[in-house]
């Protein structure tokens, strides 16, 4: 998550400062973390330095460490909204949300006027997952919103807020708002792509995807999200294999006189399925993420694994459809073998991944 | 004249073995043990510091003291150095008067064990490449990487060589050339090879300089720089981390750096002023973060990947690495293949691990001894590849954001290394 204007700080043009400034702004925070102890060496009663500490510390993934700097910060400068918000944030990457809204809420009380307090409290609230917090995060990102209309981080925050309260078209309209005030924020871009995600639009959202990674390769959770249109994509091929097959079952079991006519129409619905599929699902995804997922078996021993069951699946039934009766059962033979592979697969993939989420919160 | 055992002497071993590498006081040792009549002990010291200074006089003449005084042992007298007319590599040096140089390295070879090895442990020649130090390098002195100075030929060198042609297809003698690719990969050492290939007088500027002395002047000072190149024709800027002093500008809240990046644009188009003989040269991890003005036609629109040193170079660096250290044993070559994937960065860092591992068993046992092929080994366990979150952004860069396939180079080699 961004910081919203988290480097509005009320420090002055020292030339040590400026230095740090565009070290952080470069992305360089270990050079800039290494300026400010040494300044901070020499002059630990700045607040301003102390709150520059705090948010480098945070950019380097070191909360803690930032929580604490803060802390000293506030200390120095007790009627500074800034050291409350660097304790929030670093709170927030500590996951203790309520504490965080309890920091967003006194920067919120210094500075009543700053958007950057009220966006940074509503994204505190969202994380709590309470009726109350949620509708008190709503209204701290419209009222940042009602504070600065043209400030794209403020949109920003708003989509987060209704994408988590599950207000799909606000969030989406705050996204498509930031867009318009900002063209290259790849966070709403990925955003907006999980959203329609979520709405099975799968060449949409490749294509938020793609685009977020093209405007910030640094974005790792976008290419984790294209990883995820790729299972959908999977799973759909899965569906439609399996319907194949136990249409096919049941024909063969049915031991109709029209039998060969009947299996060889089945087979034509099944080529046309999969023809139709083709071309309107991965025709329309943008090339790189065609390009992307056409590699995903090789990357992923899972998706490899079901990609096979599928295919083995959808080959065996095809020749069930149009082989002579006495071989057919080969066919469907094959096809069980294919998804039940493809079955197992699926459930360990998904197991695996709903201990990982649990592991990771 | 103190014995060998003297506390003067024994002094200076002490010393020694504190500064190995200060030459006078090896050779100053050398003279003492020679005195006491530590023959074997002088030679070993006198060998140490011509390891170290090959061309120490005083250390020459205490080796050739010293070999005179282990003479007498020979059974034989040797027969005097005759110059081989098909071998002028193996004709004695004029310095050394008729010193044998041949029956001294012979003598020398069973005090220390070889430097190089083989697989089979046969001794290699050593020797240098990737002198870093080394003021005018070219590319020739860049180890390996071959693809890269090909490509640099083709696409910056060649046509600046050949005035005749370049009037004739009406090229301009101005350009840029982005030199990127994996962080310590010796892309700032090609382009001080590019300058030296060309001729050209080199000026360096990075993000440091831009923070150090820029600050609040950064479009006074850079005017003034390319003015300088201008002055002094033909000339290489190289602007380093160019992602930094060039970033995007929609990144940039600080209209410190806005002004750079405008006022940089400025310089490169010369519209005002004449670029004719200023190259520039920028180097970065992260080309996607430059400011996409920069890369327009006339700025830096030749762009080449710089990627992890391969075999040769790996090797070319290894040995850099352990110039002037006390090696013996080692199989650079095996170490080269074992490190594939490593920087050369990385490879500065596994031979300081080396050698601490050898310094550390020294502090441990009370005895000194050389760096040895195990401590590249247990070196080798700990140091692993530091450009994995290089390639993790960059697998992202190739495969969605490779618009008009500009980095089609980078495409090639991760799916080369099997990355995508």
């Amino acid at each position: 998550m961004t910081t919203p204007g988290a480097e509005s700080a009320g420090v002055g043009p020292d030339p040590t400062i400026a230095r740090i400034r565009i070290l952080i702004e470069a992305g360089r925070h270990d050079e800039a973390r290494v300026k400010l102890e040494s300044a901070l060496a020499s002059d630990p009663g700045d607040g301003g330095l102390w709150c520059l500490y705090a948010l480098c510390l945070c950019r380097l993934d070191r909360p803690a460490d930032a929580l604490e700097a803060a802390g000293r910060a506030a200390a120095l400068e007790p009627e500074e909204e800034w050291p409350h918000r660097l304790a929030s944030i670093a709170l927030c990457s500590l996951h203790e949300y309520p504490r965080a809204a309890d920091a967003a809420r006194a920067a919120v009380s210094l500075e009543p006027g700053l958007w950057q307090t009220h966006a940074q409290l509503a994204l505190a609230l969202h994380e709590v997952k309470d009726v109350d917090a949620m509708n008190e995060a709503w209204q701290s990102a419209s009222h940042a919103v009602s504070l600065a209309p043209d400030e794209a981080e403020t949109h920003f925050v708003m989509g987060v807020v209704a994408q988590e309260r599950g207000a799909v078209q606000v969030a989406e309209s705050a996204y498509r708002r930031v867009l318009a005030l900002d063209p290259a924020h790849a966070a709403a871009m990925n955003n907006l792509g999980l959203l329609q995600l979520k709405r099975g639009r799968l060449h949409e959202a490749a294509e938020g995807f793609t685009s977020s990674l093209r405007n910030d390769p640094n974005l790792g959770v976008a290419r984790a999200n294209v990883d995820a249109v790729g299972w959908r994509l999977m799973t759909i091929g899965y569906y439609i294999a399996f319907g194949g097959f136990w249409v096919l079952r049941f024909l063969v079991a049915a031991d109709s006189p029209y039998d060969y006519l009947l299996r060889a129409g089945m087979g034509v619905v099944l080529l046309g399925v999969w023809v139709t599929v083709g071309l309107r699902m991965l025709g329309r995804l943008p090339s790189p993420a065609r390009r992307y997922l056409a590699r995903m078996p090789r990357r992923s021993v899972g998706f490899g694994v079901m990609a096979g069951g599928v295919t083995l699946c959808v080959l065996g039934s095809l020749f069930a459809a149009f082989a002579p009766g006495s071989v057919c059962v080969l066919g469907l033979l094959a096809a069980g073998v294919g998804i039940f592979v493809s079955f197992v697969t699926s459930w360990i993939v998904t197991v695996r991944n709903w201990r990982s989420r649990n592991r990771t919160r | 004249m103190p014995d060998a055992e003297s506390p003067l002497i024994a002094s200076l071993r002490s010393a020694v073995a504190a500064a190995p590498d200060d030459v006078p006081l090896r050779v100053h040792l050398a003279e003492l043990l020679l005195g006491a009549g530590d023959t074997s002990g002088a030679v070993e010291q006198a060998a140490a510091a011509l390891q170290r200074d090959p061309a120490s006089r005083q250390a020459r003449e205490v080796m050739t003291r010293a070999v005179g005084t282990a003479q007498p042992a020979e059974p034989e007298p040797p027969a005097p150095a005759q110059p081989s007319p098909t071998e002028p590599g193996d004709q004695p040096a004029d310095d050394g008067g008729a010193f044998d140089w041949q029956r001294m390295e012979d003598e020398f070879r069973g005090v220390v064990p070889p430097m190089y090895v083989d697989e089979e442990g046969n001794e290699l020649p050593a020797s240098s490449a990737y002198d870093v130090e080394e003021a005018g390098v070219r590319l020739a002195d860049v180890g390996g990487l071959q693809e890269v100075k090909d490509r640099l030929e083709v696409s910056f060198l060649a046509p600046m060589r050949n005035p005749e042609l370049r009037k004739l297809y009406g090229k301009q003698l101005r350009g840029g050339l982005l030199l990127y690719g994996p962080p310590g990969c010796g892309k700032t050492f090609l382009a001080r090879a590019v300058a030296g290939e060309m001729g050209a007088q080199f000026i360096s500027v990075s993000l440091t300089d831009v923070l150090e002395m820029w600050i609040g002047s950064s479009e006074k000072n850079l005017h003034e720089l390319f003015e300088t190149a201008r002055r002094n024709t033909p000339c290489v800027v190289f602007l380093d981390e160019l992602d930094a002093i060039g970033q995007k500008r929609s990144h940039t809240r600080n209209s410190g750096m806005r002004t750079t990046v405008n006022q940089l644009l400025t310089e490169l188009d010369g519209v005002a002023n004449n670029n004719e003989g200023v190259f520039v040269l920028g180097a970065t991890n992260a080309p996607w973060d430059v400011d996409a003005a920069l890369r327009r036609p006339g700025r830096f629109d030749r762009v080449v990947l710089v990627l992890p040193p391969d075999g040769p170079a790996r090797e070319a660096i290894v040995k850099y690495h352990l110039r002037g250290r006390p090696i013996a044993g080692v199989d650079a070559g095996r170490i080269a293949r074992a490190t594939d994937g490593l920087s050369g960065a990385d490879l500065a860092h596994l031979c300081d691990t080396a050698a601490e591992k050898a310094m550390l068993d020294a502090v441990r046992s009370g005895e000194t001894r050389m760096i040895e092929m195990r401590d590249f080994e247990a070196a080798l366990r700990e140091v692993r590849p530091s450009i994995g979150p290089w390639l993790d952004v960059a697998k992202n860069v190739a495969m969605f954001a490779n618009e008009g396939g500009a980095y089609n180079d980078l495409l090639h080699y991760l799916k080369k290394r099997k990355i995508v």
